[in-house]
This record gives structure tokens, C-alpha cells and sequence, in this order.
């Protein structure tokens, strides 16, 4: 007998916060939009579900969903995301001021960064996958991963520095 | 891992509003209704042409076999040899096996004995010629006959109730005249077919149908040869004793 599919629904519940989060962080902390995107990204996975293989791992599979998604909101709306969302998202989160500066920096750092490096970035940190997911996900060997994450990092760096 | 990369992990995580998370929610559970519910047309629609052709067939030769069976078991001009005999007897089977209570096995057992019997008169009435075979068809229903009039008097028997009892008795005796005279007819029938055999055994049928009838009446008229008998000894006896007296005065004498 072969082993039963996983329930969608509790895929959901384990991913929705993953998903929101990397999809608000790439829309600008746009949480209207951010929320929009998730639903339709939900929406997107379990019309096809079928194709999933449950041998394999659900969280790159929806994070290439995602990004897919996202990839298409921009190509179809090609309006400038404004940060101005970003302190008072941040302020209401938490309280701690030193963090919420910092914070606020490192977020405004690197959403200056190129497209490919702020989404290293936010899978890796924010997202916590690792390189093995974030190389199915973005269609890449892990070593290339690996270099492409190094040198992002070296860029951020630089950027806070300066 | 350096400050930096602390920095970046220290970066905050962020819930999905409850609002939104209803509202993905609902969304998700209408799509899983509408996909269970396509799954669920989409086996008719595999399966549903043999499926409903398979149900059709059955409910057709249900009504057909049905029908048929109720026609030939309320018709009593359906007799041996008539292609729904077979249906009308299996019914009668049915129906037997069916009754659960005595007191219906018993009326199911006597109707079938007079429809027996009313074949057999229907049988007899269409012969006007001695025939080996219908001989033996008449033969044999009223075998047939006689054995469910035994099988209702040994169920009648069983019955505690006595008020049950007792109105199924009546019943069966009301009914056993109308058998009785069913035989009756039989007999004259068959009267030119010159058959011994046949006419013993509607003889003997009548006879055990007639003692279930005066059953009652034997019973007294027994019950009144013991009193006789009992009268008759106790005459004898005083007679004896007094001859006796006789006797010894003639010798005292």
C-alpha cells in the first residue's frame, strides 16, 4: 500500500508564518500585499499539490512557489516598493530600541542590495534554509550557493561599513 | 558565525494576521470541499454507465420476477404444468419461511393445503379422461395437500396461547369443511377414471381431514363409550353379587 499524501492543511499551518514573512520582506513590509501573495501562493500550491512528491521536502517546494509568484506579481505590477512601512512595522514588533535601529539598518541595507543577493540573504537569515533547500529553490548547485551567499555577505558588510 | 551574520538572524519574524489567516483558511477548506466534491462526480462519471446500467437491470428483473411471482401466487388457475407454477410454489416457500409467529405458519400452511387442493379440483375438473400423468400430478398434490394440513395442525398444536389456540383451531376446522368439500368434488372427478390408488388416497385424505374436524366429537363419543363400559361392569358386578346372595341362601336353605 503506498504511504499516505500529507494533509495540505497542515503544510499550511507549518509554513503560512515562513511564507508571509519572506514574501513581506520582499514587498517592502507591504503587509496588505504580503498577505495577498500568500494566500494566492497557498492557493497556487494546493491546485497543485498533485505534483508534490512527499519523498522530498515540502519547504523548498513551497518557497520555489513563492518565489515563482512573486517573480510574476513584479513582471505584471512593476511599481517601486516604498520602505516607509519598515520603522513602524518594526516599532510595533518590538521594544527593544538598539535592535529595532539596527534592525531598521540592516534591513535598509539590503533593500538597496541587487535582487539576487537580498533574496540570498532573506532565505538564509530570515527564512533559515539551508544552502541545500536554497539551491532547489533558486535552481542552483549548493557550492554556487555557498560562494553566492559568501560574497553577499561580504557586500552587506561593505554597505554597513560604509 | 560573525556579528553580522547574528544581525541577520536577530532580523524579526513576522505572523500572518489572524484575519488573513482565516481568510486563507476558508479558501483552502472550499477548495478541498469543491475537489472532494469533483472526485466524488468524477468515480459516478467512471463508473457510473456500468454502474447504473448494472441497477437498472436488477430493479427491471426485480419488478419482472416480482410482479410475475405476486401474479402466479394470488392465481389459483395457475396449476401444475403452467410455466408459473414453479414461481407460484417458490413464493409460497417464501412466505412460509417468512412467517415467524405459529399462529401465521399455521394460516400460511392451511391456505397452501387448500390451494393444493383447489389445483387438484381445477386438475380433476379439466381431465374428463383417465391419464396416467394428470393421475399422477392429482396424486401428487393432494399429497402435497395433506402434508401442509399436517404441517398447520402440528404448528396449531405448538401455539401456548389458548385463546390463539383456540381461534386458529376454529379456523383451521372452518376451513377443513371447505377442504373437505373440495375432496368431495375431486372424487366425483375422478370417479369415471377408474384409478383405485387415486381414490383411496382421496379417501384416506378426506378421512384425516374429516378426524381433525370431529376430533372433538370423537373425543366425547369415547369419553361416552367409557361411561357405558363403566356402567355396564358395575351392572355386571351387582348382578354377580347378587346371584352370589341367591346362591348361599339356596344353600342355607
Amino acid at each position: 500500500m503506498p504511504p499516505k499524501k500529507p494533509n495540505f492543511t497542515a503544510f499550511y499551518s507549518e509554513f503560512k508564518d515562513k511564507i508571509y514573512t519572506y514574501l513581506l520582506y520582499r514587498v517592502g513590509f507591504n503587509q496588505a500585499l504580503a498577505e495577498d501573495l500568500t494566500s494566492e501562493v497557498f492557493i497556487k500550491a494546493f491546485k497543485n499539490f498533485s505534483s508534490f512528491d512527499s519523498d522530498k521536502s515540502f519547504q523548498p517546494w513551497i518557497f520555489t512557489i513563492a518565489r515563482n509568484h512573486l517573480i510574476n506579481h513584479y513582471r505584471a505590477d512593476k511599481q517601486i516598493i516604498p520602505l516607509a512601512d519598515v520603522e513602524q512595522t518594526l516599532s510595533v514588533k518590538s521594544k527593544d530600541v538598539g535592535r529595532v535601529l539596527e534592525a531598521e539598518q540592516v534591513i535598509k541595507i539590503i533593500n538597496t542590495m541587487e535582487e539576487g543577493d537580498k533574496e540570498l540573504l532573506i532565505m538564509r537569515y530570515v527564512d533559515e534554509l539551508n544552502n541545500k533547500e536554497m539551491a532547489a529553490v533558486l535552481n542552483k548547485e549548493e557550492g554556487a550557493i555557498r560562494t553566492q551567499l559568501s560574497r553577499s555577505l561580504a557586500k552587506l558588510r561593505a554597505l554597513l561599513i560604509n | 558565525m560573525d556579528n553580522l551574520e547574528r544581525k541577520l538572524l536577530d532580523l524579526p519574524r513576522h505572523k500572518l494576521g489572524l484575519k488573513a489567516d482565516l481568510k486563507i483558511r476558508l479558501q483552502l477548506y472550499y477548495l478541498v470541499f469543491i475537489n472532494s466534491f469533483n472526485s466524488f462526480r468524477q468515480i459516478f462519471k467512471i463508473h457510473n454507465l456500468f454502474l447504473f446500467r448494472g441497477m437498472a437491470v436488477a430493479v427491471v428483473v426485480f419488478i419482472l420476477l416480482g410482479g410475475t411471482s405476486l401474479y402466479a401466487y394470488s392465481n389459483n388457475q395457475i396449476t401444475v404444468g403452467s410455466p408459473l407454477y414453479p414461481l407460484k410454489r417458490t413464493a409460497e416457500t417464501v412466505k412460509n419461511n417468512l412467517s415467524i409467529s405459529d399462529v401465521v405458519k399455521t394460516e400460511s400452511y392451511n391456505k397452501q393445503s387448500q390451494r393444493r387442493l383447489v389445483e387438484a379440483s381445477i386438475v380433476s375438473n379439466q381431465a374428463q379422461k383417465s391419464d396416467e400423468e394428470t393421475d399422477a400430478q392429482l396424486s401428487k398434490i393432494i399429497d402435497q395437500a395433506v402434508e401442509s394440513f399436517n404441517k398447520s395442525v402440528v404448528v396449531a398444536d405448538k401455539i401456548k396461547d389458548s385463546d390463539k389456540s383456540d381461534a386458529v383451531s376454529k379456523t383451521l376446522k372452518d376451513d377443513s369443511h371447505e377442504s373437505l368439500d373440495l375432496l368431495d368434488s375431486i372424487s366425483k372427478n375422478v370417479e369415471n377414471h377408474d384409478n383405485q390408488e387415486l381414490s383411496e388416497k382421496i379417501e384416506r385424505a378426506r378421512v384425516t381431514i374429516d378426524e381433525y374436524v370431529h376430533e372433538d366429537e370423537l373425543r366425547e363419543g369415547n369419553g361416552d363409550d367409557k361411561v357405558d363400559q363403566e356402567e355396564t361392569n358395575d351392572k355386571q358386578e351387582e348382578t354377580s353379587q347378587s346371584e352370589r346372595t341367591n346362591k348361599e341362601r339356596h344353600e342355607e336353605d
